[in-house]
């Protein structure tokens, strides 16, 4: 994760803390703003090798869902985030604390359903790009999601049984500092005590989620990204959601995994910057 | 791996090892790869390694192992399932590392781990007995810290009573003392209007114990704890103020060490010393002055000695037998009050020596 510059332009208490309570930093200038989301399991160090080409010609903002990362856990509200709309008021909360105006949001797995939930009752979203986004993880009928609810049942129950090992992908990889071990083992001490539940909990507001009806209310101009082999997302729900927004386009990057823009970060923004280029003036 | 002339350790191993490409598609395995599969080699081979996996296990594999994978070409003990052809998933640790001059060449080892999820769930039950038993650790703090709350409130209430019952005491002494003022200033107009000078004289002799009832409640005005004085500096006022009204050839002399006293210790004996004082300054020096002199002392052994003496003329021979004066009464009366005994002895003039129980306070 490169070193953010975090400048802060408010001045509003309660908007410092909302944006302190995020993580929120941010890197680069020029309109219109980028806000790059991240998913389940990761933190906004997973943006790593795409933050600064991005920034070259933009203001680039990054933070952490709450529970994830270098998130404030004080300000953990279950209630709040039982659902994933407690999420995307996160995000509107933010985008009014920058108070930006025709953003550009990058979201990556389940960021992709938080953004659109978002962008339905802001107008500071002007377009959306979702990578491995997924309107519903568990099959339906005709719709195929991937999962059957044993499988997320089950995949609940390793994420428990494995509690260790996942603290240690889930502990804050901005504070990642290899010359010191020691420090970061009691990071990933103090982090999976405090986040076993919360993991667990985000990992079911995430894949119990079902926001297919939602999908025809968001008219912005969006771009799917979708991997060739995504153990995540199978490419019927990438689909499904480029034929219920109505303003969205679908392509499939010649990569595989769930994390294109760890392994194919090149295509990802070639992509997405050909997107701006066509939907910004 | 597997044949090619590769060591027969290779297959012997308890561990399943594996060469993949960076997509993690297996390019050769050994015997125990194939054993943990339920799978023959043929079928292992040229897969991807995730298809070996359960469907939830896939799902791991997704979130936690291919991001490292795919950053760092390794990863380390995650824990997933097989999807064994015998549809028992078998729990195992995979391990993956980059060969060391070749990044695009990874090994990897599955190490079976049927205990670990048994392991895990201990560990997850003792888990939550440790949160269950801080938490109860929390709610009894809680429970200690409210009842420390409820105790102090109660302190609070406590001294504050206790310093209200302290203003009203202190506010009861003040009023007692302005009020045998006011006696006192009763007294004082009446006697002027008195023409009789034993009868004014009679007078003079109540305002004094009127006085030496008003100095107890003044001291007790000023005691720290409402209850207790020293009794050095009661004696040292009562005493200047018998001397404002004796005659100024007749001196008083106080002496008395520092000793505390409570109410009903101080008002018998500050009216003892009036009437003993009162009574010298009348008869001791008919013509002429002398000295009077008051001694407190003890206590030793439990006793006080109050030694009231003069140097006057002495007691008059027939004093045994005559009427017992009114002074006389009161001091036999405040003696008894006090537990103690009087008698006179002998001296320049006359000399009191009473003997009185220390005060219990002292």
């Amino acid at each position: 994760m490169p070193k953010s510059v975090f400048s802060r332009k408010r001045s509003s208490t309660s908007d410092d803390a909302i944006l302190k309570a995020h993580a929120v930093g941010e890197v680069g200038s020029g309109e219109p703003a980028l806000v790059l989301l991240h998913g389940f399991g990761a933190d906004q160090a997973i943006w790593r090798r795409l933050t600064h080409r991005f920034a070259e010609t933009r203001r680039v903002i990054l933070y952490d869902q709450m529970g994830c990362g270098a998130s404030d856990l004080a300000h953990y509200d279950p209630e709040r985030y039982r659902t994933l709309e407690g999420y995307a008021d996160d995000l509107v909360e933010i985008l009014d604390a920058l108070r930006l105006r025709d953003a550009t949001v990058v979201a990556h797995s389940v960021g992709g359903m938080i953004a659109l939930l978002a962008s339905l009752r802001t107008d500071r979203i002007a377009r959306l790009a979702m990578i491995g986004a997924s309107p519903r993880y568990l099959n339906d009928g005709a719709y195929e999601g991937g999962f059957e609810l044993q499988d997320v049942e089950d995949f609940l129950g390793m994420m428990e049984l494995d509690f260790q090992g996942w603290a240690k992908t889930l502990a804050p990889q901005v504070m990642d500092q290899p010359d010191r071990p020691e420090l970061v083992e009691e990071l990933v001490y103090s982090f999976s005590r405090a986040n076993a539940d919360l993991s667990r909990r985000f990992a079911k507001a995430t894949f119990m989620s079902d926001h297919r009806a939602r999908l025809g209310e968001c008219a912005l101009p969006t771009l799917l990204l979708q991997t060739r082999v995504d153990a995540v997302v199978p490419l019927t729900a990438a689909r499904f959601l480029a034929d219920h927004m109505p303003n969205a386009r679908l392509e499939i990057l010649d990569a595989r995994g769930h994390y294109p823009q760890l392994s194919a970060p090149d295509a990802v923004f070639a992509a997405v910057e050909t997107f701006l280029a066509e939907t910004t003036g | 791996m597997n044949g090619g002339g590769a060591p027969a350790l290779v297959d012997a191993v308890p561990v399943a090892l594996f060469e993949a490409d960076p997509d993690m598609v297996i390019g050769a395995a050994n015997a125990r790869m194939a054993e943990m599969l339920g799978l023959p080699m043929e079928e292992i081979v040229g897969r991807s390694f995730r298809s070996f996996l359960t469907r939830s296990s896939q799902f791991v594999y997704a979130l936690k192992a291919e991001p490292s994978l795919v950053t760092r070409r390794a990863t380390e003990e995650t824990f997933l399932e097989l999807d064994h052809r015998d549809g028992r998933p078998r729990a195992v640790l995979l391990t993956v590392r980059p060969d060391a001059d070749r990044q695009e060449r990874l090994y990897g080892a599955l190490f079976a781990a049927p205990e670990r999820r048994a392991y895990e769930l201990e560990l997850i039950a003792a888990r939550r007995l440790a949160v269950e038993n801080l938490e109860a650790l929390e709610r009894a703090q809680g429970a200690l810290q409210d009842a420390n709350a409820e105790l102090a409130r109660l302190v609070d209430e406590r001294t504050a009573a206790l310093a209200q019952r302290d203003l009203l005491l202190r506010e009861v002494y003040h009023r007692v003392k302005n009020n045998l003022q006011v006696v006192d200033g009763l007294l004082m107009m009446h006697a002027r209007k008195i023409r009789d000078p034993a009868g004014t004289a009679a007078f003079d002799d109540v305002r004094k114990r009127v006085f030496a009832l008003g100095l107890v409640h003044h001291q007790l005005m000023g005691s720290a704890d409402l209850k207790t004085f020293d009794i050095g500096a009661f004696l040292s006022e009562l005493t200047m103020h018998l001397q404002a009204g004796a005659p100024d050839n007749v001196t008083l002399k106080i002496d008395c060490s520092p000793l505390k006293v409570d109410l009903d210790f101080a008002v018998p004996l500050g009216l003892l010393i009036t009437e003993l004082v009162t009574n010298a300054m009348k008869h001791a020096f008919p013509s002429g002055g002398g000295e009077i002199a008051v001694a407190l002392e003890g206590p030793v052994e439990g006793e006080m000695a109050l030694r009231v003496s003069d140097t006057g003329v002495g007691l008059p021979a027939a004093a045994e037998d005559a009427k017992p004066s009114l002074g006389l009464a009161i001091v036999k009366g405040l003696v008894r009050q006090l537990g103690g005994r009087i008698e006179t002895g002998e001296g320049d003039g006359v000399r009191w020596e009473a003997r009185l129980p220390a005060p219990s306070v002292a």
